[in-house]
């Protein structure tokens, strides 16, 4: 309410010329947020840009005096249906996406749904499936490689109790099962986000479906779940920027990187952000590299405005309240 | 019982059968579930008591009859440099934590509370910011950072600390644009400036938010395996960093107790921090909707 009072008073004042008082708001705004905004200036802006100039020529990164500007030859380099490491990056990114999204937010929401009921010791469960989050990647990769072990893994051990001398190659033949990882390090944030939501629907609305006599399950199909929506939509978006960025676990696991910087590792396994930091950091190839940065970012960009777009038809709004920022 | 001696007894329901097995059912699941989110840090802890004879034996050793204990003496011992590497990672952990909180509590204010032309499309940007991959703007900052001598330094971190985040001042601008007006209007009245306002009413009343905030980016840091690995040497590296690698015999061989043993170390302050903050925690991460 205050803002739009204080917006009617500004325009009764007239907007263009801006009262003393009002000017000096205003300074003092720009001086508070002046760290932040010379940060995203310095540290975010010009990196994008000279990214975006570097990523059509032949940076490498050492000699300023041998740059010179290729046009789109990197753009066109990574983008040439010959260049198999890209695509097949991009294949291997993808498919985890299209997995890690929906299993994640799926895993999450059931999660939070089980720790919405009456249960004693909630709060003790609450707390062991928001553990994993708090752990390291770098330690939970140890973890996780130790377990799914062909030789000394858990895993194989107990299914040997069942068949004696099993053995599985489950890191080495199974890429997906870093999925296991994603699923187990994400799953507890996911589901406070979700807990929140729930526990945010007024129990009014649950209770009139319930007298006009709709089963638990049509409840949560056409009362709780609509009313998720923007929860589902925020999550998602951030889940696909996060799964497309992906870059530490497979390195952690399949790689050996080395101070060199040298990853080391098989390249069917390569992930899109492991083929641009091996690219840079390996080959020296900054401006392919940042090509290949670029291209993703874009990616995503196309991503987001195309979940923006489709949100209309499956998101649902409440009228927004004082304080929403959208 | 009759019928009638039924209805006269309405404080006695007994449970029916099907909603008690539905209950233990859901007992079982959340159970089963703990076991198997827990699994992995339970083994990683088993194995770091192993001897490291046992590290190839087949049965593997799931739980050592003989807990060598000492495994996590050696991997503090000082030619594996660990209290080095920790010192490392606070240096970077700590004043980065410091800056971001107070950068991104300060921007987050002026959001919240001040008014002021282009506000609205300056905060559209904080929030976008989130939606840059990391690696679009880290790899053009490597090579700024470089051609100025400042890799291999814990500078960038404090700049970027200074720089605040956009998820922490998103947390603060949410927070502070629930305060009531007539707290700031009074101190306006009183002839308290916008700073003093800021730091005299507004920060006391924030301890909760600025625990979160606090908590998540020393977890960030401290958690952080990528940036390290790619900004500093092995002089400068850290714990996250070499937990993955060093630890070797004289020979190169990993030596994998010790290893483990140096996980567990590295992952469990994060474990005393978050059980001494978990409900700082939930209710941070409740109240954005955010989590990376």
């Amino acid at each position: 309410m205050h803002d739009v009072l204080t917006m009617v008073k500004r325009s009764g004042e007239g907007r263009r010329v801006m009262t003393a008082r009002a000017r000096q708001e205003a300074r003092d705004f720009f001086l508070m947020i002046s760290p932040w905004l010379l940060g995203f200036i310095f540290l975010s802006v010009i990196p994008l840009l000279l990214g975006l100039v570097a990523s059509f020529t032949n940076y490498n990164g050492l000699n300023l005096g041998t740059i010179k500007f290729v046009g789109l030859d990197n753009y066109k380099r990574a983008l040439n249906l010959e260049n198999k490491d890209f695509w097949l990056s991009l294949r291997n990114t993808f498919m985890y996406m299209l997995i890690a999204v929906p299993v994640g937010q799926v895993l999450s929401l059931g999660l939070a749904a089980l720790m919405n009921q009456k249960l004693k010791a909630r709060p003790l469960f609450r707390l062991m499936y928001y553990i994993p989050s708090v752990i390291p990647l770098a330690a939970a990769a140890r973890a996780w490689s130790m377990m799914w072990n062909k030789n000394s893994g858990l895993v194989n051990a107990l299914l040997s109790f069942m068949r004696p001398g099993t053995a599985i190659n489950w890191v080495g033949d199974h890429f997906y099962l870093i999925l296991y990882l994603y699923v187990w390090w994400h799953v507890g944030g996911g589901m406070i986000i979700y807990l929140a939501g729930l526990q945010g629907i007024p129990s009014e609305l649950k209770e009139a479906a319930t007298i006009d006599g709709a089963s638990k399950v049509q409840t949560f199909r056409h009362v709780t779940l609509p009313l998720l929506t923007p929860v589902i939509f925020f999550q998602t978006i951030l889940g696909i920027i996060g799964a497309l960025q992906t870059l530490d676990v497979p390195i952690l696991i399949y790689g050996r990187a080395g101070l060199s910087g040298n990853i080391q590792m098989p390249q069917k396994y390569y992930m899109y952000m492991i083929y641009v930091y091996s690219q840079v950091f390996d080959f020296q190839r900054y401006g392919y590299g940042v090509a290949l940065a670029w291209i993703i970012f874009i990616i995503v960009l196309l991503l987001t405005l195309l979940l923006l777009y489709t949100s209309r038809y499956w998101v649902y709004y409440e009228v927004p309240q004082e304080g929403d920022t959208a | 019982m009759t019928q009638a001696q039924a209805a006269m007894q309405p404080y006695h329901v007994p449970t029916p059968p099907g909603v008690i097995v539905k209950r233990v059912l859901t007992y079982i699941a959340l159970i089963l579930l703990t076991v198997v989110v827990i699994m992995p840090v339970f083994f990683l802890v088993m194995a770091s008591l192993r001897l490291e004879s046992q590290w190839m034996q087949y049965p593997i050793v799931i739980l050592p009859k003989e807990p060598q204990w000492s495994n996590y003496v050696k991997a503090v011992d000082p030619q594996y440099n660990f209290f080095k590497l920790v010192g490392n990672t606070l240096q970077i952990s700590l004043p980065a934590t410091v800056l971001t909180v107070a950068s991104s509590a300060l921007s987050g204010y002026a959001f919240a509370r001040l008014h002021s032309p282009g506000k609205r499309a300056l905060f559209i940007l904080v929030l976008s910011m989130m939606m840059v991959p990391g690696m679009v703007t880290i790899i053009p900052n490597f090579m700024l950072f470089s051609k100025i001598g400042l890799t291999d330094t814990y500078w960038p971190w404090y700049l970027w600390g200074i720089s605040g985040s956009a998820f922490h001042i998103f947390l603060f601008r949410q927070f502070f644009s629930t305060i009531s007006r007539d707290l700031e209007d009074a101190a306006t009245v009183d002839g308290c400036g916008r700073f003093r306002t800021f730091w005299q009413i507004f920060l006391p009343l924030s301890g909760p938010v600025i625990a979160t905030s606090a908590i998540f980016h020393f977890q960030w840091t401290w958690g952080s395996w990528f940036v390290p690995n790619i900004f500093l040497s092995a002089n400068k590296t850290t714990l996250g960093v070499a937990v993955s690698r060093y630890y070797v015999n004289p020979n190169g061989q990993p030596i994998y107790t010790l290893q483990m043993a140096a996980t567990v170390l590295y992952i469990l302050p994060m474990l005393i921090i978050f059980l001494f903050a978990q409900k700082h925690i939930v209710q941070g991460i409740a109240t954005t909707g955010l989590k990376g």
